[in-house]
């Protein structure tokens, strides 16, 4: 595996963190609500297969939170502006969770300009029965919503709330607020899914807590051609619990055009 | 100096066990919880207890707006404001404040103060705050957007006020076509604009720029001398005006006894009640994310190690506690707005749950047995409905 570069890109007014590595067809990894400047195992394992783009979003991993970002079609705008200034010819799009979300909306947007996309555990459409409300709960009161296995989420907890730990944390809380306060989702979005062209590959994790299987079902059908795999004991954060079989999926339904 | 009377209409039946069921008083606590028929003789005995501060001298009877909790009954201070009206004579109706950013339309707000402005002769004084971190969950708004709403609120308020209609407001937040308030406040330019606040730097340099008394409640008086230090610097270096006491206030709960251990039992209860069931918000409700700044956010964590520092025996045992004889309570009021540099004394003379008749007696101890002695402003002339 080659070294994971961390770069600056400038797209329009604003500077984004971007880190990638491997080699191979591009993929643009879009992270949820944790996890952001971070290079996992799933990102690893990606590029062994692909060159990964992974951008942070704005308010992520310490990056300002602009006052352009009302929602989260300025967000996919944004990283639709990054995929050109990088000059990526329709790459593979992955989203995890709320970068689920923000993949959605760019697939919508601009259904020619993605080749591939995989939604996993993606939030963004509005769901059957209201999600939980994860900002109320102390952080170790989440855990069971977004883990199967709550011993894979300790190990990523910080070892001390130290103040620095502590409003890092609630900066990255702040962004996703202004997302997803009051609504997770963007009320016009599931009337939008039939305009995505592409093949797209919906992936949970079959004890998901956060946002049931069955939403994924419901995407299945709305999304002309999409297919939901469910991968069984992992929660919602299955690129954490199940970084292999996650990644294994996503090569066998995107690793298919030319290799190499 | 000037003495408000200060009401926060707790609901005094919050039950004892409700922290093993649910996780705060506010938001979450179920209005079943909420008697109405009780409720509703709560609310004549705040009244009267409002209405006997007026009476007795108290410079202002003060309201404030909380959502959805057991902390405070007065989603709506203006509904509690318009009853003053009729309900005193003299005192000024402080409104303190309403969450100009709560609003969807904060002209709702410059229309239902004007109309009690009005209404009261022009003795409206116009608190705004942003509300505590508990509103934006209970209302389902953006805390990461609050503070720059209520700027703008404040903008388009004041602006309501003073400039004639109709005009347009085209801002960031707010768009509006047609701002015309009618009716207008009596009070030239506007009436008076405090700023009570917990203390963040950005509002105490906001409040300062205008010269908008500033008020921190339920802080401890090191970081009152801290955050008023800040307002008084920024006053003289950046705004070329001396601070005086005219732009503090001070707060502490009130209770009287005419000897001091049974003051102390007396108020044990309350206090306790006030700390244990009224004031129970874990940190992330408190400060929900993007609320304030991470600046802001890092000094809350060092001050105050990101609670709210509220311990009832603590507050009991304090020297700078007003609970004791009248003697006592007299001296430490004159000592602590001395050390905090303000001339605006705000009272809790009504704390958690305690009962109608202990109230009105502290109310009466302290009029009779305190006011007379402390260093008041000479009788000015009063708004014209006096």
């Amino acid at each position: 595996m080659s070294d994971v570069r961390s770069t600056h890109v400038q797209v329009h007014d604003y500077e984004v963190l971007l880190q990638s590595a491997g080699s191979g067809p591009p993929l643009l990894l879009l992270h949820g609500a944790g996890g952001a400047g971070m290079w996992l195992e799933i990102h690893a394992r990606l590029a062994e297969h692909f060159t990964v783009f992974a951008p942070v979003q704005p308010g992520f991993a310490g990056t300002p939170l602009p006052t352009w970002v009302r929602g989260a079609d300025d967000v996919a705008l944004h990283t639709l502006d990054l995929v050109r200034v990088l000059g990526l010819d329709s790459p593979v799009l992955v989203g995890f969770s709320l970068g689920g979300w923000i993949a959605t909306e760019m697939a919508v947007l601009r259904p020619q300009s993605v080749e591939r996309l995989v939604l996993v555990a993606p939030i963004g459409v509005k769901t059957e029965q209201p999600l939980p409300d994860l900002f109320i709960m102390e952080p170790l009161e989440a855990v069971p919503y977004l883990f199967a296995d709550a011993s894979k989420a300790i190990a990523l907890m910080p070892a001390a709330a130290t103040p620095d730990v502590v409003v890092r944390m609630w900066e990255e809380q702040a962004a996703l607020a202004r997302l997803a306060w009051h609504r997770p989702y963007n009320p016009s979005l599931r009337r939008r899914l039939h305009m995505i062209e592409c093949p797209t590959l919906l992936v949970w994790g079959s004890e998901d807590r956060l946002v049931a299987p069955a939403h994924g079902e419901m995407l299945a059908r709305e999304i002309a051609g999409a297919r939901l795999e469910v991968i069984s004991g992992a929660g919602h954060a299955l690129a954490i619990e199940k970084p292999e079989e996650l990644a294994r999926r996503i090569v066998a339904f995107a690793g298919d055009r030319g290799e190499g | 100096m000037e003495i408000f009377f200060f009401h926060l209409m707790p609901w005094p039946h919050i039950p004892e066990d409700f922290k093993s069921r649910y996780r705060s008083s506010w938001v979450v606590l179920p209005n079943s919880c909420y008697d109405p028929v009780a409720g509703h003789r709560i609310y004549r005995e705040y009244l009267d207890q409002l209405a006997a501060a007026d009476e007795l001298g108290f410079d202002a009877v003060c309201v404030n707006e909380h959502h959805q909790n057991g902390y405070g009954t007065m989603p709506s201070p203006n509904v509690i404001a318009a009853i003053l009206c009729e309900r005193t004579r003299r005192a000024k109706i402080a409104i303190l404040g309403n969450g100009i950013c709560l609003r969807d339309n904060p002209l709702r707000v410059a229309e239902e103060v004007a109309m009690i402005d009005v209404i009261s002769g022009g003795r409206v004084i116009s608190g705004f705050v942003r509300g505590i971190g508990c509103e934006y969950y209970s209302l389902s708004l953006d805390p990461t957007v609050s503070r720059e709403r209520f700027y703008e609120a404040h903008d388009l308020i004041v602006k309501a006020w003073t400039e004639p209609g109709p005009f347009t407001w085209d801002g960031e937040h707010y768009q509006f076509r047609y701002v015309n308030v009618w009716p207008r406040p009596l009070q030239k330019p506007h009436p008076p604009i405090f700023c009570p606040s917990q203390g963040s730097s950005e509002t105490i340099a906001w409040a300062a720029a205008r010269r908008y008394p500033y008020i921190c409640t339920f802080t401890p008086m090191e970081l009152i001398v801290r955050y008023y230090d800040q307002y008084r610097d920024e006053a003289s270096t950046k705004h070329g005006y001396r601070a005086g006491p005219e732009c503090f206030g001070w707060t502490s709960m009130v209770y009287l006894a005419d000897d001091k251990k049974k003051a102390q039992a007396e108020a044990r209860p309350h206090v306790k009640y006030f700390a244990e069931r009224c004031l129970v918000i874990p940190p992330q409700m408190l400060m929900p994310p993007g609320y304030t700044t991470s600046k802001s956010l890092r000094g809350f964590i060092e001050a105050r190690g990101g609670g709210l520092m509220f311990d009832a025996e603590e507050t009991l045992a304090s020297d700078e506690t007003l609970i004791g004889t009248p003697e006592e309570v007299g001296e430490r009021l004159v000592r602590n707005m001395e050390r905090a540099g303000a001339g605006i004394f705000m009272g809790a003379f009504q704390v958690g749950d305690m009962p109608h008749a202990k109230v009105m007696r502290n109310i009466e101890l302290f009029a009779t047995k305190v006011m007379p002695y402390l260093p008041r402003p000479k009788p000015t002339e009063q708004a014209a409905s006096a």
